[in-house]
């Protein structure tokens, strides 16, 4: 039987697990191209990963750079005024279709979400916008019917269960999580004002009150130990109140976009990195192995646009490359779940929803899409109009 | 005792921007970038490139407001700058061989009978990729100086033949590409038989897609994998399987040097 001295120990190297296993990793992840430069599909991995990265940043730095505008210049109050009172319900269904105006690919989405939440936009609008916006735009529809040289049914079939889809999540995980919050930036939030009573505290304490905060955590001059850069002041209310100068919400809004790139950069990588993996090794042709059952070229098909990790506007064409391999029915599952699912989003989501969320939004959006695909394949069986 | 006072977090962030600023900058100089992307993606990472420099300015003001570095942050870090290590081993020759096998889906397959009704007029002419008479690449009468575009003299791609196949079946051409050999092909053909592949991108090379023709006949020429190859042949047709093969036959191969761009777009 262990002592507890046993077991301190045990739960401390447990602890610090996950930062030995990442230091191993980041290592030897450097270490390898240089060392196998030489090695064929070590070359191939290189090219691929820096690849969807370089493609990726961009995206990224404009997403988080519109996120870091709407935290200075967007207030709640427009974010209210904007959302439908009388049928709360109906901002899902807009925001589904937001993309049609604002598109938006699905690296820069997720830091643009993440603000506009901050600012009251309701989860389950968020969810249809996040969902929504890099599928349901018109970038997407102009690859999609290049992709398929004019045929418009695929593209009228890849918006509207797209939209359809975006707008079901969104009414689902709205319902799911009525009483609890799916998002994590509630959490930041209420961190944030708990920081704010605390510096309240702290000034009454200074004037005899008693508070129960231990002064040394926060210092007049420096940020509470969040992801906020402001210089002299707590960040955890509108910005557009305090600060009038268009310059100063400018800079302001760098800072946020910073903090936004870092906060989501380190998971683009770690899905690159694997997305990269999965097309050096992974042989396309498995892919065709069961291209004939019922079901499981859908699956398949599922299972590669999440490990490929290709951006809206490109995968229309890896899609028409399965032509006359693949029913189209997979082709249309693969072309529905890349936008909303892949493995650098499902690692971006978790900067945005915690843990139980994105499995329940996961697990959602794969049962929808499948089940879609299974209805297509059996509606039209493999002659369809592709 | 007083408290180890560690460094602040804002220095290595400021760090990390730097890094990827410098390197954005040295990809774009040169177009060395379309080794990844496609050229129109310049512009992406020029904007990248302003969005870098406003974050690292803002940065410098606000370094000394920023929390103590920690393991966290440092792990962090380093795994957004992990790319840098990998676009630095990465040299210009593009996707090759092991690509191929990887993402091609059988033999090669062309769509025939659409085009014949409504022919590409802006693809090359057969005749000014390749002079039967002179046994040489040289424009035609109507490839004349107003008629060329800006990188010089129209090359005849895998890809014009790909999307105008009933235009060039028949007639002599050359393509650059690379060589591939492969088992089915080799069982469908012969021993002898090679790809000429070359890669299609859309956005970047994560979205590569090879297109190719069969050689049937590579003992009249010596080239191995993956080389770099100026071929003149035949184009034909043949239909296996009820599918439409690409075909360049009677091969006459060049070695070349890589060139500027390996993709197609």
């Amino acid at each position: 039987m262990k002592t507890t001295r046993e077991i301190s120990v045990i739960s401390e190297t447990y602890k610090y697990l996950p930062m030995l296993s990442a230091a191993i990793f980041i290592s030897a992840a450097m270490v390898a191209p240089v060392i196998l430069q030489n090695q064929n599909h070590i070359r191939t991995f290189s090219l691929i990963f820096s690849s969807i990265v370089l493609e990726a940043f961009p995206m990224m730095l404009l997403g988080a750079a519109v996120g870091g505008i709407i935290e200075s210049f967007v207030s709640k109050e427009h974010i209210g005024r904007l959302l439908p009172k009388r049928y709360p319900w109906l901002s899902i269904f807009i925001a589904a279709g937001m993309g049609t105006l604002f598109p938006v690919c699905e690296c820069a989405i997720v830091p643009v979400v993440k603000r506009l939440t901050g600012k009251g936009l309701p989860v389950g609008a968020a969810v249809a916008y996040l969902l929504g916006g890099p599928i349901v735009n018109p970038v997407v529809a102009m690859s999609t019917a290049l992709a398929y040289r004019s045929d418009y049914t695929v593209v009228a079939l890849r918006l509207g269960l797209g939209y359809l889809i975006a707008a079901g999540a969104g009414l689902f995980i709205s319902r799911i999580f009525m009483n609890k919050s799916a998002l994590i930036v509630d959490a930041y939030h209420d961190e944030r004002h708990a920081g704010h009573t605390s510096h309240i505290n702290i000034q009454q304490s200074s004037s005899g009150n008693s508070n129960s905060v231990p002064q040394s955590i926060f210092i007049a001059e420096k940020m509470p130990d969040l992801n906020c850069t402001h210089a002299g002041h707590c960040c955890c209310h509108d910005h557009e109140n305090t600060e009038s100068s268009v310059i100063k919400k400018l800079i302001s809004s760098l800072s946020h976009a910073a903090d936004d790139f870092f906060s989501v950069a380190h998971f683009l990588v770690i899905g690159a990195f694997i997305a990269a993996l999965a097309q050096t090794y992974i042989d396309r042709k498995i892919f065709l192995e069961f291209s004939s059952h019922l079901g499981a070229s859908s699956i398949m098909m599922i299972a590669l646009a999440v490990l490929l990790n290709l951006c809206s506007e490109s995968d229309a064409f890896i899609a028409a490359s399965f032509k006359g391999l693949m029913p189209p029915s997979a082709q249309i599952a693969f072309l529905l779940t890349g936008p909303m699912l892949d493995l650098k989003l499902l690692l971006m989501y978790r900067n945005l929803f915690r843990k139980r969320a994105i499995i329940i939004l996961s697990s959602f959006i794969l049962v929808i899409i499948f089940t879609i695909s299974i209805i297509i394949q059996i509606i039209t069986g493999d002659h369809l109009l592709l | 005792m007083k408290k180890l006072s560690l460094p602040y977090e804002g220095w290595l962030r400021t760090a990390v921007l730097i890094l990827w600023t410098i390197e954005l900058l040295a990809l774009l100089n040169g177009d060395k970038y379309t080794s990844f992307l496609r050229p129109e993606f310049g512009i992406m990472l020029g904007a990248g490139v302003l969005f870098l420099s406003g974050f690292v300015i803002c940065g410098f003001f606000h370094i000394g407001s920023s929390r103590p570095i920690s393991l966290n942050s440092v792990i962090r870090s380093l795994i957004i700058i992990l790319p840098l290590v990998y676009i630095h081993n990465t040299d210009s020759a593009g996707l090759d061989r092991f690509a191929f096998s990887n993402r091609s889906t059988g033999l090669p397959v062309v769509s025939t009978g659409n085009q014949a009704d409504s022919p590409d007029q802006t693809a090359p002419d057969p005749e000014y990729a390749y002079n039967s008479n002179s046994g040489e690449c040289r424009p035609t009468e109507e490839n004349t100086e107003e008629n060329r575009d800006k990188t010089g003299d129209k090359e005849l791609t895998i890809k014009d033949l790909y999307e105008n196949p009933d235009k060039y079946a028949g007639e002599k051409v050359t393509v650059i590409g690379m060589v591939a050999s492969d088992k089915e092909l080799e069982e469908e053909f012969g021993e002898s038989a090679r790809f000429l592949f070359r890669f299609v991108i859309t956005c970047c090379a994560a979205d590569a897609t090879p297109l190719s023709i069969v050689m049937p006949d590579s003992s009249r020429f010596k080239a191995e994998d993956d080389e770099w190859v100026s071929a003149t042949g035949t184009f034909e047709i043949i239909t296996r399987q009820q599918e439409s093969i690409p075909m360049l036959k009677e091969t006459v191969i060049k070695e070349i040097k890589t060139p500027s761009s390996p993709y197609l777009y």
